[in-house]
């Protein structure tokens, strides 16, 4: 099963070192691997310095997005949580525009951070609003995380407004973008986010029980409230550094588990890993064709996911 | 010494509202004890205390003389089973996979489950007669179905103490029987004590050592059926008059619900039916 997974992602990141508004042979992308020498000088920069770190970014963005929605899936019980729907990506916007508006640098460490402040705030801010008398609100959770995400888009809008200038390609990140991210905030995010990631494959085991239930997971021996903190503070992190790389991408978290689940089954120990390596492949597919479908000019990939995400959600939204 | 001590034990699930009042009782090691009462009467939290998913504000429960606040979750899950009511709408998790989530509490720290958790795994689908089913998800199983399920994964946590919250809600009569016939049979066969909270009363008679009948958060009367089972008593507790007699097969008492039609035929009985009687013991 991971073979497979592992090997699509290979193939997919392959077409995606050959596609592009220049077009290079997948021979010369294996030859720059290889190092062969019928490669121009060109190529080998147009692979290695451009595309080859806009695919790694768009693997972390994929893989975090879409481990990110199974965690809130399983911790809410609910198909159609994901960092988009529940408003903490647009949390994140509104830290990472904050700290770059206040001129604290468009660093490859303050952005992030400030990202993953925002993050968390939402994800406080929703959790909050959808906690009533000791139980979780499904609709109200859903409902809340939609306008909480409009209103901070709103916010957004409006600092882009008063600072004009700096922030022009802010508006970027409000559609989601894998153009104008910063290489190397690669070093930065990676690790982290793998290491994220690992540790909440570590609940694996912990999530299917509360995947049935806070209850019953605790009569089961969980310390539910541990878990969960734990896990919230995880996945706003992973929003927050997907988010400072790469704007609002949509209906990943969503997309990605509702196919992991239906061809592997709702066991998060396989979940996990097969949303993750999946999660990878399906934002690499989407940023070619972000890339291809209007080439020269760009289509903002978070538009693509969106298309392709939002009939899920509304199948999902239906069968619920 | 009691597998279970429930001591002077309040709560309340917001702070002016006490759902339970100085709950006082004991449970015997190997004890089938059948917990009764009308709706609200605190049965369910009290089950939830004695697995401690919530705590008390006073009071203190103690098994096998220990405090279980001192117990961690895991220790707790070990030694104590919980059957809920049917829960709420559930990702499509196999009836197998369901059943082994009863080993977690003793495989801490494996990701995986091990050969043995799969035998105990089996055993239990198939004493819950639902090992037909293990390849299907749960989210396409009957009610009585998954309540079965639910039992089996309990079982699967090799408890000392099983905790069921309205076992045969869901079940048929055969289902009924046979589910009460298995958790009788580890009660007498390996000394499982046994809390089960049930709406039929006779059901309860017949299975249970002792029955507890709660009003309004508090117990009023703790004894054998034949103790607790009288007219006055059950009339006094769910407002409702009975007829209770021996079962046909005469060990334990029968009661019988009389509905309003009934009532006045009921009250004018002969003395002939009233010899049948139980006679409260004092």
């Amino acid at each position: 099963m991971c073979t497979a997974l592992v090997l699509t992602l290979i193939a997919v990141a392959l077409a995606a070192l050959s596609f592009g508004s220049v077009s290079i042979p997948f021979s010369h992308v294996i030859g720059t691997i290889t190092g062969s020498e019928s490669v121009t000088a060109t190529e080998r920069t147009i692979i290695l310095s451009i595309r080859l770190p806009r695919i790694l970014l768009a693997m972390l963005v994929g893989s975090g997005l879409s481990v990110a929605g199974v965690v809130f899936q399983a911790l809410l019980r609910n198909p159609l949580a994901e960092p988009y729907i529940l408003g903490i990506s647009s949390g994140g916007t509104v830290g990472a525009i904050i700290a770059i508006g206040l001129s604290l640098g468009a660093s490859a460490i303050t952005t992030p951070l400030a990202s993953f402040a925002g993050s968390a705030a939402v994800m406080f801010l929703v959790y909050g609003i959808a906690h009533r008398r000791g139980q979780l609100d499904t609709n109200a959770l859903l409902l809340g995380g939609v306008m909480i995400g409009a209103f901070f888009n709103a916010v957004v809008l409006l600092i882009i407004a008063v600072f004009n200038q700096e922030l022009r390609n802010a508006f970027l990140w409000l559609m989601g973008n894998l153009s104008s991210a910063n290489p190397d905030a690669i070093i930065v995010v990676a690790p982290v986010l793998l290491v994220a990631s690992l540790v909440l494959l570590l609940q694996a085991r912990n999530f299917n029980l509360i995947s049935t239930g806070d209850e019953t997971a605790m009569q089961l021996g969980v310390e539910v409230k541990r878990v969960k903190r734990l896990s919230y503070l995880l996945t706003s992190l992973i929003t927050g550094l997907v988010v400072s790389v790469s704007g609002v991408i949509g209906f990943v978290g969503l997309l990605i588990p509702h196919v992991c689940r239906m061809l592997f089954g709702p066991d998060h120990r396989l979940l996990l890993p097969a949303s993750f390596l999946l999660g990878a492949s399906y934002l690499v597919a989407a940023d070619i064709l972000s890339r291809t479908l209007l080439a020269p000019s760009e289509i903002p990939v978070g538009a693509i996911t969106a298309a392709l995400g939002a009939p899920v959600f509304v199948y999902l939204l239906r069968r619920s | 010494m009691y597998a279970l001590a429930v001591e002077n034990v309040s709560f309340g699930y917001t702070p002016d509202v006490p759902t339970l009042r100085n709950v006082l009782l004991d449970v015997h090691k190997g004890e089938f004890l059948g917990l009764i009462g009308p709706n609200g009467s605190g049965k369910t939290t009290l089950l939830r205390l004695l697995d401690r998913i919530y705590i008390p504000q006073n009071g203190h429960i103690r098994f096998n003389g220990r405090d279980i606040n001192l117990l961690s979750r895991t220790e707790i899950a070990q030694q104590i089973a919980f059957v809920p009511q049917d829960t709420g709408p559930l990702f499509p998790f196999t009836v197998l996979e369901i059943v082994l989530m009863g080993r977690a509490p003793h495989s801490r720290g494996r990701a995986f489950e091990n050969p043995r958790d799969r035998d105990i795994a089996a055993e239990m689908l198939s004493l819950t007669d639902v090992a037909h089913l293990a390849h299907q998800p749960i989210t396409a199983l009957s009610g009585g179905e998954r309540q079965r399920v639910f039992i089996a994964r309990a079982l699967a946590q090799q408890p000392q103490l099983l905790l069921l919250d309205e076992p045969n809600a869901h079940l048929d009569i055969a289902h009924q029987i046979e589910i009460f016939d298995i958790i009788r049979k580890l009660n007498r066969g390996s000394g499982l004590t046994v809390i089960s909270v049930s709406h039929d009363l006779n059901l309860a008679g017949a299975y249970s050592d002792r029955v507890a009948m709660m009003v309004c958060g508090a117990i009023a009367a703790v004894g054998t059926p034949e103790e607790v089972f009288t007219e006055s008593l059950i009339l006094d507790v769910f407002r409702t008059p009975v007829v209770v007699d021996r079962h046909p097969s005469g060990s334990v008492p029968r009661v019988t619900l009389v509905h309003s039609e009934q009532t006045s035929l009921w009250a004018g009985r002969t003395s002939a039916h009233v010899s049948n009687r139980v006679e409260p013991t004092s």
